[in-house]
């Protein structure tokens, strides 16, 4: 992969702004309402002293008239610390067509990441499968912004499994405080509990979206002739007439695609079905469009 | 079990294809990786016992496809008892009984093996079948004609002829048979043919039906078909010659360690015994006969007997091609040498020296007699009047076969002759004269007798559509006229064959004359026939009593008619003929062995029109079924099961 983002696609995206539905706390002032009281010119309203709040916090001259603990609350514009994560499996690496999952994947990450770099914010860059494999920090700028462009763009030997439940969970520790995480992955661990770690995130108070990266080929299945069909990731190969199951089989990945959009967003994060065969720009406008 | 087209079976190695195309199909798949290989894992798993199950029968009903479809093609049948097909069926049954199945073979001979086994077929017919026997000797006869009475169609083959000395007419005798099962109702024909099937069978000459009727055959042979026989017998010289006759006998066949004799039987009685002398390939030996003998026919008998004895006897003709003449002088010169008879006698007198040989007997006009006549083959009435009473009598030796020679003279009566004899005669002899100037005779095969000179005649006149004038008198008159009465022959001669009217007796060209003449009236008719033959014989009369002896000393009666086919000739040897209990020579006959029945080797039977369509009856009780129809329902059964696996398989 030679340009992750396309110079079209970014002149394309250049008007859209990200805007995050829920406050994010930052340590850069930016367009962003900060969730956390503090120091801030905009104030917002008083409430109670609660065990725990910071002392500092306490309005003297309001207890000074009330003769009431009251805590001072104002509402800061912070900077969005964005994460993202791309999943590197093998099964990632695949594709029916001349994409593969895992470029396509790169492409709707990076195109994320320039819209987040312009506005400002920062974001940092996870790779995994069965371990984080990569890590980038959260900064802004330019020069990040192309470190960033590059390390989504080089060719990453396959390795490992997907093993979405151990590697959300590091996730987790390396996504800092809430911002935005977005993870992008086929979701191909169909452990149960694979998808549990979002709900762990969104409780960290992280707003995710969930981009579940899938070719047109594993959806439809459409091969015709008796197949020697074989995994990535070390699975059996089984021979089988694709024609005489392909109507079982789409209903078992409807079925997964459903378990997958229905357990993210049971978690409260967002959830989006990223076809291969649908250009990426697509994908991102009802991204955004949906808020 | 069998197979028609047993090459075919070749074509099993094509069984292999599904095999092979099973093994190819494994290793040649396209590979297709799939992340979501778990889903069809999942749903696989499910199916994956089923559809080995449905592979492994696929696989199976491929191979078996195959082979059904190769074996239809090899036209295989099985071999099952008869009496299991319970069908009703017209079943024609031809049994060879020529001469070469009388051969003997443990005790019984060929026929009554052949007629037992046709008996126990019979016996397994289920109720309401029909039965027909053709018997192939030569000539065919239709034994029984489409009897449904089984029970009493089985007795009667014990009443077949088992010492048959008959020919083979198969193909004949299967025409016949062929045409009584195409006059059944039963829609089920069988033919079955029971012979040894020698060469005389020629079975590969016959045709045999090819649809709609079912066609076996059952060999019935022996295994020692080493059979000696009399081939031929030469005979060297004549009765007249001085050193009497000697018989050249040839034996064909194995030769064995017991020495061979063959033994002369003369009139009935054993006279001579003369030692085989074995050569390659069987024998010869000599038999002398002393000067004198009147005997016509003799026959030789080969000892001892050997599997087949009706061929170790043979008849043989002496003297068949002597001439018995009968000279009646009409007008008896009272010096001898002067009698017409003379002149002739002396004529014939040189006929040894040409290779001819001619018995005479001369008599007196009144001295004639039937039975003279009866053992004559030639009749010459030299200047004789007609006695009315010898009319009856000479017609039917000429009807018969006998010849008639009468030479003119003053003593014919041209009247008499013209009115009586009218039908028998080439002409009608007109009124005696005598030529002024000497006439000469011409004949284009006798150019010769122009030199001699005719001063009387009796002109011959209106002569008959079919006569032959062979001689003319130089005024282009006839003068030697033939032509054919029945089975005989008349010749006329316009004048006389002593010196009376011509000088003609005295001319070099007599002799030839009357031999040509004698000869030509002496045409004999055949001596020899085959069994069951008919010979053609005068009858007996009021006056005159004609026997038949048999070779085995069986006298037969003829019956009183003008001439008998005489057809009790199943006996292979010397006939003899009685008149009034003389030998008649000229009546003498011999049966043959028929040709081509000595021959005991068996060929294999011919080759079945159809295997295909044949589901054949055997004489051992047991009938071969086409598999094909079954295995070939099989096949299609098999098609619908592989096309109704692989639906399976799709689901």
């Amino acid at each position: 992969m030679t340009h992750v983002l396309e110079p079209e696609l970014a002149v394309r995206l250049a008007g859209l702004t990200l805007r995050a539905k829920r406050t994010v706390d930052g340590l850069l002032a930016g367009m962003h309402q900060s969730p956390h009281r503090g120091a801030s010119a905009l104030f917002k309203e008083h409430r109670a002293y609660r065990p725990g709040d910071d002392p500092r916090l306490i309005d003297w001259r309001a207890y000074a008239r009330s003769d009431r603990y009251t805590i001072k609350h104002f509402e800061h514009e912070t900077q969005l610390r964005g994460t993202l994560a791309l999943d590197i499996s093998p099964s990632m690496h695949w594709g029916s067509g001349e994409v593969s999952k895992r470029d396509h994947a790169a492409t709707l990450l990076a195109a994320l990441a320039y819209l987040l770099t312009r506005q400002g914010d920062a974001v940092s860059l996870i790779t995994f499968d069965d371990a984080i494999r990569v890590r980038l920090p959260a900064r802004s700028g330019a020069a990040h912004l192309d470190y960033l462009m590059r390390t989504l763009a080089e060719p990453a030997q396959p390795a490992g499994v997907t093993a979405l439940h151990q590697s959300l969970d590091k996730l987790i520790e390396h996504a800092g405080r809430m911002g935005l995480v977005v993870i992008a992955s086929d979701l191909l661990d169909l452990d149960e509990h694979a998808l549990d770690p979002v709900a762990r995130i969104q409780a960290r108070g992280h707003q995710t979206i969930v981009l579940h990266v899938m070719d047109p080929a594993e959806l439809e299945l459409p091969y015709e002739q008796p197949m020697r069909f074989e995994g990535l990731e070390g699975e059996p190969h089984v021979e089988v007439d694709p024609g005489g199951l392909r109507r079982r089989y789409r209903e078992a990945i409807d079925a997964f695609v459903a378990s997958c959009r229905r357990r993210v967003v049971a978690a409260g994060a967002r959830y989006l079905l990223a076809r291969t065969d649908i250009p990426p720009e697509h994908t991102l406008l009802q991204l955004l469009r949906d808020g | 079990m069998g197979f028609g087209l047993p090459w075919a079976l070749a074509g099993l190695i094509a069984v292999a294809v599904p095999l092979i195309a099973h093994l190819m199909r494994r290793q040649k798949l396209p590979r297709q990786t799939l992340p979501t290989i778990e889903f069809l894992h999942r749903i696989h798993a499910t199916r994956a016992t089923r559809l080995r199950v449905v592979d492994a029968l696929l696989l199976i009903v491929r191979v078996l496809l195959i082979g059904a479809l190769v074996l239809v093609a090899a036209a295989p049948y099985r071999v099952v008892q008869s009496s299991l097909l319970d069908r009703q069926h017209a079943l024609a049954i031809v049994l060879d009984d020529s001469m070469s199945m009388a051969a003997i073979y443990e005790g019984k001979t060929l026929i009554d093996r052949a007629a037992e086994l046709s008996a126990e077929q019979a016996q397994k017919l289920p109720e309401g079948s029909e039965i027909s026997v053709v018997l192939s000797g030569k000539p065919p006869r239709a034994w029984i004609r489409r009897s449904g009475e089984i029970e009493t169609v089985r007795r009667v083959f014990g009443e077949i002829d088992p010492r048959s000395t008959r020919g083979d007419a198969l193909c004949d005798a299967v025409r016949t048979a062929v045409e009584l099962l195409l006059e059944s109702e039963l829609a089920d024909r069988r033919l079955l043919v029971l012979s040894d099937f020698t060469p005389g069978t020629h079975a590969e000459d016959c045709e045999w039906p090819s649809r709609g009727i079912q066609v076996a055959f059952e060999a019935v042979s022996t295994p020692n078909p080493d059979n000696r026989r009399i081939a031929s017998v030469e005979v060297v010289g004549d009765a007249l010659s001085a050193d009497g006759i000697r018989l050249d006998a040839q034996v064909l066949g194995t030769a064995t360690d017991v020495p061979q004799k063959i033994r002369l039987r003369q009139r009935g009685q054993e006279t001579q015994t003369s030692s085989v002398e074995p050569v390659e390939g069987g024998g010869e030996a000599v038999i002398a006969i002393p000067p004198g003998s009147t005997d016509a026919v003799v026959e030789l008998r080969l000892d001892p007997d050997d599997v087949l004895s009706a061929d170790n006897v043979r008849g043989v003709l002496l003297g068949s091609d002597t001439v018995h003449v009968l000279l009646v002088d009409g007008d008896p010169h009272p010096d001898p040498r002067k009698r017409e008879t003379s002149f002739l006698a002396q004529a014939l007198g040189v006929a040894p020296l040409i290779g001819r040989s001619f018995a005479v007997e001369t008599l007196d006009a009144e001295d004639l007699s039937e039975s003279a006549i009866i053992r004559s083959d030639v009749l010459v009435l030299a200047n004789a009047t007609l006695d009315e009473k010898w009319l009856p009598l000479i017609q039917r030796f000429v009807g018969g076969g006998g010849s008639l020679w009468i030479t003119a003279g003053d003593r014919i009566n041209p009247r008499a002759y013209g009115s009586v004899l009218r039908e028998l005669l080439p002409g009608r002899y007109t009124a005696t004269r005598m030529e002024e100037r000497p006439l000469s005779l011409q004949s284009t095969t006798l150019p010769e007798l122009q030199q001699a000179k005719v001063f009387g005649r009796t002109p011959i006149a209106e002569t008959a559509l079919d006569a032959v004038v062979t001689v003319r008198f130089s005024d282009g008159t006839p003068a030697l006229v033939e032509h054919r009465y029945r089975s005989g022959r008349v010749t006329m001669f316009a004048t006389t064959v002593d010196d009376a009217w011509t000088d003609l007796p005295y001319q070099p060209v007599f002799v030839p004359f009357v031999l040509d003449t004698l000869t030509r009236l002496a045409g004999r008719t055949n001596h020899s026939i085959e069994p069951y033959a008919a010979v053609s014989l005068p009858g007996s009369t009021p006056s005159q009593r004609i026997q038949v002896v048999t070779p085995s000393g069986r006298t037969v009666d003829l019956a009183e008619a003008d001439r008998v086919a005489f057809r009790d000739t199943a006996e292979i040897g010397a006939y003899r003929v009685l008149v009034n209990g003389v030998q008649g020579a000229r009546f003498a006959f011999v049966v043959d062995a028929p040709p081509g029945e000595s021959d005991l080797v068996s060929k294999a039977p011919p080759e079945q029109p159809s295997r295909a369509e044949a589901v054949a009856a055997v004489a051992s009780g047991t009938v071969e079924q086409p598999l094909a129809p079954w295995l070939l329902l099989l096949a299609i059964v098999l098609l619908f099961t592989e096309l109704w696996l692989r639906q399976i398989r799709r689901r």
